[in-house]
């Protein structure tokens, strides 16, 4: 048998492997979007995690002796969302390593925009982890341009920090401001009486009202939250349910 | 593209010029899908690999000094990448079946053919880092020292790897499929 060169073949066997790929279409744009959408994490970050830790902080302060029994100063979120397709989301739970109970549209009309997968700790008051970082699926909702976003994680660290969460239904004022900005009269008369939460670090003042609605499913952690949707406990509940009864 | 060409367009992306970033991607994007696939063995988790990669490239670009080393710096990115998402996926164990989409004038004899699929199985069951060493140095064309910065490992430890891979090769082609050890010859080192 004539003698092969050994290493031109190597070459050539992946030469002719390569031929047969074909790079999808539709890379870039998914690229654009994905670095669109971490400048707007970056922001998000701020608005969504920062906002989520007051709102877990406002619900420890409503459980008497929480931040006595716990190191924690509340939860911090960070999640990548790239799926825009809600089939796309069993990819979010494949990474996440667990199943969660979603939905693709909801009967009050709002409907799946984008999801994605992260992780979600305790931190101390500057920010540090300090608990078990947990996996956790993100899905945002839309309608009308109003946004719900569903956190689902398999943990909680305020419960490894010995604390039951505040299940059920929650709504407060925030006010999100710069670092020099100085409070009004009225500003410290509502925070004296619990009306408002003032939260330092955003760019520009901002006033929102969040609502949110937290619950369990054995071991998998759920909670819906809203801004400035104004939709109540009872419309809460109903998304929470819609969701427990399947896709 | 020539280097000169990459250089000139990674200067452009490091201030703030996207279109030079597109230009880029269009560039390299078939190869290193290509690259990317041939060492995880699965094209979705190698376009995955391939996004993350040029985001970071993006992202990262200003940390590149010498524009003309872009394409050592981008493949140690997409190294990166694809190892870390075959770590995360490792159900992969056969190689994924690649559909058969070559053009007509690339059609092979069947003899030919049966001989790369033969020779395709045995490097997809090389260990990621020798099979990644392989690719980098017969499919991408690198040199030894481009690789050693690539996999940021010292020039030896390539050459180690270029002849482990390649001894494994053919000890898995004799023992599987008899083939006499005097048809394969050694070519330019």
């Amino acid at each position: 048998m004539e003698k092969i060169d050994f290493e031109q073949q190597i070459k050539d066997t992946l030469t002719f492997q390569a031929k047969k790929i074909t790079p999808s279409e539709g890379l870039l744009s998914q690229i654009h979007a994905e670095l669109d959408d971490r400048k707007e994490q970056t922001t998000m970050k701020w608005s969504i995690s920062k906002k989520i830790v007051t709102i877990a902080a406002a619900i420890c302060i409503l459980t008497v002796g929480c931040y006595a029994a716990t190191q924690l100063e509340g939860v911090t979120s960070h999640s990548q969302n790239k799926y825009t397709k809600y089939e796309d989301m069993s990819k979010a739970e494949k990474k996440a390593g667990f199943d969660a109970k979603l939905i693709e549209t909801f009967s009050n009309g709002y409907t799946f925009v984008i999801g994605g997968f992260g992780e979600q700790y305790g931190t101390d008051e500057n920010g540090n982890a300090v608990s078990k970082v947990y996996p956790q699926i993100v899905a945002t909702y839309e309608k009308e341009e109003q946004e719900i976003i569903l956190f689902v994680s398999n943990g909680d660290p305020m419960v490894d920090a010995g604390q039951e969460i505040a299940s059920g239904y929650s709504s407060q004022d925030y006010k999100f401001v710069p670092p020099d900005y100085e409070k009004t009269a009225e500003d410290l008369a509502k925070e004296a009486s619990g009306e408002l939460m003032i939260s330092y670090g955003s760019n520009t003042v901002e006033e929102n009202n969040a609502e949110n609605y937290m619950w369990a499913d054995g071991d998998i952690y759920y909670s819906l939250t809203a801004f400035d949707a104004h939709l109540g406990e009872e419309a809460m509940k109903q998304m929470a349910d819609e969701l427990m009864q399947g896709k | 593209m020539t280097r000169e060409e990459t250089a000139d367009l990674v200067c452009r992306v490091q201030s703030g010029e996207r279109a030079a970033f597109d230009a880029i991607f269009a560039a390299y994007q078939q190869q290193a899908v290509r690259t990317a696939t041939l060492i995880c063995r699965d094209q979705a988790l190698a376009e995955d690999a391939v996004q993350e990669a040029f985001i970071n490239c993006l992202l990262h670009i200003q940390t590149l000094k010498n524009p003309y080393g872009f394409a050592t710096w981008f493949y140690k990115i997409l190294t990166r990448c694809t190892w870390k998402l075959c770590k995360s996926n490792t159900d992969v164990a056969e190689p994924e079946q690649l559909p058969n989409t070559m053009a007509q004038e690339d059609v092979y004899p069947s003899e030919v053919y049966a001989s790369y699929e033969t020779l395709y199985q045995a490097i997809c069951l090389l260990g990621t880092k020798q099979r990644t060493t392989i690719i980098l140095y017969y499919f991408n064309d690198f040199s030894i020292k481009e690789i050693a910065n690539i996999l940021s490992v010292p020039e030896a430890t390539v050459k180690t790897r270029l002849f482990a891979a390649k001894h494994r090769l053919q000890k898995f082609l004799k023992q599987e499929y008899g083939y006499k050890k005097e048809v394969f010859g050694y070519g330019k080192n």
